[in-house]
């Protein structure tokens, strides 16, 4: 294969991975409350709900409270940006890939951080009080969940001796052992508990709820209405997605593509999405046996998460 | 109603309060006819400076101490400063000497 060809083929990669992680974002938003819905002996309104809401949002008016600034009207555009960019870069296809300077741990970690940081300023910007309780919620849930994911990022890094995501993967997929060192499975639990904390789920945060007090996500996105309001949505399917996609490649990177041939490419977006969607799953099922905790016990789950990053770069470091 | 800067950070106040320590008091003034009719109701926190109140003052106090200590030695006598100038050189000409 010629240079061109290799550049061709990657682009296609990434173009292909944008697709489906936009694409399939609102449907796997759909299939985890199905999940609950039929768990908890409902009908449930079908894995389409999400885009037919995303449709009826889109073809509305943006309502936007009196006395705000553009920094409420920019913040959806960040969030869904800088979302989109970790969805173009991550290596949830290939390993090869164009943007791959960019696919650095700290770089995915920052952009997630910069999204969080739009949506709580325009949270603050509104001037209400749910607003405001919202985003210091969830700076403060932030602020104790990134450095876990840095945490857990450093105990699979300092194996390959790169924080590149790609060598990352890549790592694993020449060293299928390390799935099971005791390094990966203790990181895999402090990500996963990063994952519940950063996209809101129970017990963290209950996204399904209507009472304003316990919010912490809903509270800050209150204000959003039609257009905004889809943006806010899709931008919070997809970075549960994302967020989901990195755990599911970083920990269990069976079937991601080394090339950018069309055939190991098809068969890494369906082993892709097999592996999110079972993890989607997963995760809806534990939600409809936990309750919401009190928000001052939340700290104490991402502390231990936080333990259980620690304990994954000590082993890392110490039993490589 | 709008946060203040430290309403906004108080939720990570009391998350690490073992070790910012946050101070608050509640003062509550009642009308003089009833204790139970409450006037107003003043409401005051802050986050002191922890370690500059317990690095500095002991810092502090010990270099004023060595200062202290040290003040003897320098007395002003000319001779002192002769004789330690004498004794300085006799110790540099030792360790030259020793080394090389």
């Amino acid at each position: 294969m010629t240079g061109s060809a290799v550049t061709v083929g990657a682009l296609t990669a990434v173009t292909a991975q944008l697709v489906l992680v936009v694409g399939g974002a609102p449907l796997l938003a759909g299939l985890m409350r199905q999940v609950r819905a039929r768990l908890e002996g409902r009908v449930g309104a079908g894995v389409g709900q999400p885009w037919r809401d995303l449709r009826k949002q889109l073809g509305k008016e943006a309502i936007r409270p009196d006395g705000s600034s553009w920094v409420f009207t920019a913040a959806p555009r960040v969030l869904l940006a800088s979302t989109l960019l970790i969805a173009a870069v991550a290596p949830f296809l290939s390993t090869v890939s164009p943007l791959d300077g960019v696919a650095d741990l700290f770089a995915v970690v920052a952009l997630l951080l910069l999204g969080t940081v739009a949506l709580a300023v325009a949270g603050l910007d509104t001037g209400t009080a749910f607003g405001g309780m919202g985003a210091s919620r969830e700076i403060t849930v932030a602020a104790l969940a990134e450095p876990t994911i840095l945490l857990a990022g450093f105990a699979l890094s300092a194996r390959v001796g790169s924080s590149n995501l790609a060598a990352l993967v890549e790592g694993m997929l020449t060293a299928p052992g390390q799935v099971l060192s005791p390094a990966s499975l203790l990181a895999a639990v402090a990500f996963a508990v990063v994952v519940v904390a950063e996209t809101g789920r129970l017990p963290v945060d209950n996204p399904a709820t209507h009472l304003e007090l316990t919010m912490i996500h809903e509270a800050m996105v209150l204000e959003y209405a039609g257009r905004d309001l889809a943006l806010v949505e899709l931008a919070s399917a997809l970075r549960l997605t994302v967020l989901l996609g990195l755990g599911a490649n970083l920990f269990l990177p069976w079937g991601v593509a080394t090339t950018a041939s069309p055939l190991p490419l098809l068969g890494a977006a369906m082993l892709f999405a097999v592996k999110v969607v079972a993890l989607g799953a997963a995760l809806a099922a534990f939600e409809v046996f936990m309750a919401k905790w009190r928000l001052f016990r939340v700290p104490e789950l991402l502390a231990g998460s936080f333990l259980f990053g620690l304990l994954a770069v000590s082993a890392s470091f110490f039993l490589a | 109603m709008e946060y203040t800067a430290t309403s906004f950070a108080e939720p990570l106040t009391r998350v690490f309060d073992d070790v910012l320590r946050p101070e608050q008091d509640v003062v509550v003034t009642p009308y003089t006819e009833s204790r139970y009719l409450i006037e107003s109701v003043r409401f005051r926190h802050r986050v002191p400076d922890r370690l500059e109140a317990r690095l500095y003052p002991p810092l502090l106090g010990a270099a004023a101490r060595w200062g202290r200590w040290s003040r003897p030695v320098a007395n002003g006598s000319v001779h002192r400063y002769l004789a330690y100038g004498f004794v300085g050189m006799l110790a540099v000409l030792v360790v030259v000497r020793l080394s090389g």
